[in-house]
């Protein structure tokens, strides 16, 4: 903070109020049901109720499809349990109203899971899922189904949910990487960026509650670019990930990467991963998440490994200048 | 894409919130309620809209979030004009991207002297080949100092991009010359309270109008009056209309309306600096006017 104030931003607190349900039992509630979903239509289905296993199948995927989306959407602001309060920090310079924030999340969480290992369980019990549909669907048009298949769907989706009913957040992460590196990072490319208006810096709460300081934040504000930095490990490449809406902003990083030099890969973000970007992009923002890593730096976080004897901070100062590159070449009106 | 414009939409105001920011609350508070009026569409960004005061980003905010209260069969329309051609095209942009169905572009105006006939078509012309969306033309010599003329719409309205022109100049003369270029992929729409009934029996289809933010149910009285031929009636609404028009939209302005939508339940507010909040006098005179109007008046 002392060193934002040094460059000249204001601080601001901005308080807000959340559910912590989703962010803390929404994962592991949902790697649970998945898993009673698909044992109840595989055992209907070996039982030659056809009609039933459809019914739980589809009705069962849906409905905790429907309860996720609420869930990650609008519950973590105004679930009315397990409510909670953060604090978002926003520095901005005196009289401008930024037209381009660089933020970063302040806190941390520890899963007995790593988050690669997470995303990994998640994208396989998501799997098993769909061959339950497609196998009660198939059952239901006089397909005749082997009791087989939906011994090895029990067993794909049981090995998905395992790690992701493990899910249980926990307070035993430092945080070095995730996420004290992308505050960093944020922190030098607005000192990189120096005078230029415009600029604001956010530094939010509660990413790992389910994106309650992001969502809080972007929900009433007219819309505008966060260029958000989420994990800056050591060695690896920068990758700039986004869930869509923003084109103007990747082209953006496509031409400061090409100026200055950087090697830059761009995708949409990988299923199971969620950071702040999402809740930007959810309320019409355009946003995307700088990270610099491997698949090394994604199993580390999450974990009480992710401590600063494994980080010396080498990937910041690469992080941070195409960041404030971007910035510079954000086209004319980008907002 | 084929747009029928028709019946009465709303030029929504935007509300602002204690440190001058959009109040989105607000904002969406009341599109939910001009749509449970039964309006057939919003615009956003208009002269009600304080549009020259909003920058892009304000823009597209507007839009997105006035999205969600319109449905598929009513329109949303952005308003924005601009002075130059580009900037014009770039508010199109954004108002497409964020859901605008169709678009109001007020003719460039701070270089009065200089937007000649070939200056305006040219504009246009561009504008209407290049926006995503139809174009709606948008007349009001209050604020442009001088008139689009009656050969550049005729021009204008063969272009299949543009789909209708707005006349605010609240002259009966004007709006006859723009009805002569009404057809079936042209419509002229009236922008002024006071001429409502009378633009409709002139063959008007339909309105963008101030008015009907905060007396939508007897706007909407003398549009069905008129459609049903029932010219005393259509009269006699339109004189309860009228005043109502007169002091509160044209002669108060912006901060005038928002006045009214405060006493009437809506969230108006203040307006956005430089413009000033009407006296307090003023906003007496507001309530009584729309007492007297038979509305609801909020304590």
């Amino acid at each position: 903070m002392r060193e934002l104030q040094g460059l000249g931003f204001r601080a601001t607190e901005a308080p807000f109020e959340y559910s912590t349900l989703p962010g803390r039992f929404a994962t592991p509630l949902s790697g649970a049901l998945g898993l009673i979903v698909v044992g109840a239509a595989g055992a209907l289905a070996v039982a030659g109720d056809r009609h039933g296993a459809v019914l739980v199948a589809w009705l069962g995927s849906a409905a905790i499809a429907a309860a996720g989306w609420w869930l990650a959407r609008f519950g973590v602001l105004s679930a009315p349990l397990l409510r909670a309060r953060g604090v978002n920090l926003e520095f901005t310079k005196e009289g401008e109203t930024p037209g381009v924030w660089l933020a970063a999340h302040l806190d941390s969480k520890s899963q007995p899971v790593p988050a690669l290992v997470r995303s990994a369980g998640i994208l396989v019990q998501v799997a098993g899922l769909l061959l339950a549909l497609v196998l009660s669907a198939a059952g239901l048009a006089g397909v005749q189904v082997h009791d087989a298949f939906w011994a090895v769907t029990g067993l794909v989706t049981l090995a998905g949910a395992i790690p992701v009913v493990m899910s249980m957040t926990g307070d035993h992460s430092p945080g070095a990487l995730d996420n004290a590196s992308g505050v960093a990072a944020v922190v030098a490319a607005a000192r990189a960026l120096g005078d230029r208006p415009g600029v604001g810096v956010l530094l939010t709460d509660a990413e790992e509650m389910g994106l309650a300081g992001a969502r809080a934040w972007a929900r009433n504000r007219a819309l505008t670019t966060v260029l958000n930095c989420d994990g800056v490990d050591d060695s690896g490449v920068i990758t700039v990930m986004h869930s869509g809406g923003a084109e103007r902003v990747l082209d953006a990083v496509a031409r400061a990467a090409s100026a200055t030099g950087t090697r830059a890969e761009m995708s949409r973000l990988f299923p199971g991963i969620l950071t702040d970007s999402v809740a930007f992009a959810d309320a019409g923002h355009r946003s995307v998440t700088f990270s610099f890593g491997s698949i090394v730096s994604f199993a580390r976080v999450h974990t009480r490994g992710d401590n600063l004897d494994r980080l010396t901070g080498a990937g910041i100062a690469p992080t941070a200048a195409l960041m404030a590159a971007t910035v510079r070449s954000l086209e004319r009106n980008a907002c | 894409m084929t747009i029928a414009l028709h019946g009465i939409l709303a030029p929504v105001a935007t509300p602002f919130d204690s440190r001058g920011e959009l109040d989105r609350a607000a904002f969406e508070h009341n599109c939910r309620a001009h749509m449970q009026a039964g309006l057939n569409g919003l615009v956003v960004a208009g002269s009600t809209g304080e549009a020259p005061l909003l920058d892009l980003a304000e823009r597209e905010s507007l839009t997105l979030w006035a999205r969600q209260y319109v449905p598929n069969d009513r329109l949303l329309v952005a308003g924005c004009g601009a002075e130059s051609t580009r900037t014009t095209l770039t508010y199109i942009e954004r108002a497409v991207e964020r859901g605008a169905d169709a678009v109001l572009v007020v003719a460039p105006h701070y270089f009065g002297s200089n937007m000649t006939p070939e200056a305006l078509r040219a504009h246009y012309l561009r504008v209407a080949d290049e926006s995503a969306v139809p174009v709606i033309l948008y007349n009001i010599p209050k604020y442009m100092h001088f008139r689009l003329s009656r050969e550049l719409v005729q021009e204008l309205s063969k272009h299949a991009n543009v789909i209708g022109i707005k006349d605010s100049s609240g002259d009966k003369a004007s709006l006859e010359e723009y009805l002569a270029a009404q057809g079936d992929g042209f419509t002229t729409l009236t922008g002024s309270g006071q001429l409502w009934g009378a633009a409709l029996q002139m063959g008007a289809r339909a309105g963008i109008l101030a008015v009907s933010l905060f007396v939508p149910a007897l706007t909407r009285a003398v549009w069905d009056a008129v459609q049903r031929k029932d010219s005393a009636a259509a009269d006699s609404l339109q004189a309860r209309l009228t005043p109502l028009a007169k002091v509160i939209v044209a002669d108060l302005g912006v901060a005038g309306v928002k006045a009214a939508m405060d006493a009437v339940g809506l969230r108006g507010g203040l307006p956005r600096s430089p413009l000033q909040p009407i006296s307090r006098s003023d906003s007496e005179r507001v309530r009584q006017m729309l007492r007297d109007a038979e509305q609801q008046v909020a304590a």
